[in-house]
């Protein structure tokens, strides 16, 4: 009986820990959204500084979480998102602007592809 | 390649630690659900620890889930009969009173040979004398043999027998067991004078030494004592 209730309490703590982390990852993504909508506006009207500074805040932003959620979340979802995060800095110092907004797109598909993944679905368990 | 080891050890510390908390039977007396449950434990060690895009905290989780499964199935099974007749399914008897039961044996999908080949593992070569046959829920079949077939019993030939408990482990591979000894209120003065009269210098040079109900030391010492001696 011991180790039921030592199991129980690990449970528990899972269950909890495991909605916090998908209220913390909805609420975050929710975020960096935001933010990428920012610099899509930045620059669909050609204000490279003013967008290359929003994504160097994200950039920031997105290396810290990405140590916190490395634990949690597949590595290569991850590793994809900071892999668009760097193409579109470089499409955006080149002022390339089509390919700066499809690398946008991209990084919003892949945020909510995290998003997706982490929710507790039916689809997302069967 | 080291992050690999490390998964590696980790993974299998608590695969062992696992499996250890399961409880102390082994693979041939689980029960299906249990086997079920030892076996996804072990391959969900595998999975993170071949993959590293998987973080092995959802290795972990999975591992823990499983446990708290395991142990809440059996705490059900111990305070509940119908819970564990369903967890387990329920014994089947083969052969009552000297029969066969055809359709209980059909109904436990189990045939002729396989009843002839459990009835051979438990020395049993004549049907004749069986008189009880139970095939039990981990697969194992139980035999009560007829009067005339069981072999004689001290009570039967009312022979008196002495008690015999289990015989204490003093020294063990060199090493004094010191509960033992205090079990059996003596004192390491003593074995070391009972090695001495059995020629042994101490209890470096046993193998094993046990003490029977009796009073009865055995000593084996070790294999390069032996040839010293000789």
């Amino acid at each position: 009986m011991k180790l039921w209730i030592t199991m129980f309490v690990v449970m528990v703590i899972i269950v909890v820990g495991g909605l916090y982390l998908e209220n913390s990852i909805l609420k975050t993504t929710n975020q960096i959204s935001h933010t990428l909508n920012t610099i899509k506006d930045a620059v669909r009207n050609d204000q490279w500084s003013q967008a290359l500074q929003s994504l160097d805040g994200l950039t920031e932003r997105w290396s810290k979480l990405k140590e916190t959620w490395s634990p949690f979340i597949h590595n290569h979802d991850l590793q994809t998102f900071t892999l668009h995060l760097a193409r579109l800095k470089a499409y955006m110092e080149t002022a390339e602007r089509g390919s700066a907004l499809a690398e946008i797109t991209n990084l919003e598909l892949q945020l909510i592809e995290i998003q997706q993944q982490e929710i507790l679905s039916l689809k997302n368990v069967l | 390649m080291l992050i690999t080891l490390a998964r590696t050890l980790f993974l299998y510390t608590l695969v062992m630690i696992t499996m250890r908390l399961m409880g102390k039977r082994q693979i041939a007396q689980l029960e299906p659900f249990e086997l079920v449950i030892a076996i996804m434990i072990a391959e969900l060690g595998v999975i993170p620890m071949q993959d590293r895009d998987i973080p092995l905290i959802n290795g972990v989780i999975a591992i823990a889930t499983l446990l708290f499964v395991q142990v809440t199935f059996s705490v059900l099974s111990l305070k509940s009969i119908w819970f564990r007749s369903v967890l387990d399914g329920r014994y089947t008897v083969v052969i009552a009173n000297g029969m066969i039961q055809e359709t209980e044996m059909r109904k436990a999908r189990y045939n002729l040979d396989e009843l002839l080949e459990q009835l051979r593992l438990n020395s049993v070569f004549d049907l004749e004398d069986v008189e009880f046959a139970i095939l039990e829920t981990s697969g194992d079949l139980s035999v009560l043999l007829k009067s005339q077939a069981r072999p004689v019993t001290p009570e039967d030939l009312q022979l008196k027998t002495e008690y015999e408990g289990l015989p204490l482990v003093l020294i063990l591979d060199g090493k004094v067991m010191k509960t033992e000894l205090e079990k059996a209120q003596l004192s390491e003065g003593w074995l070391r004078t009972e090695l001495e009269k059995r020629g042994v210098k101490g209890p470096p040079d046993v193998l094993i030494a046990s003490l029977s109900t009796t009073g009865k030391l055995f000593v084996q010492p070790k294999e390069r004592q032996r040839l010293r001696k000789a």
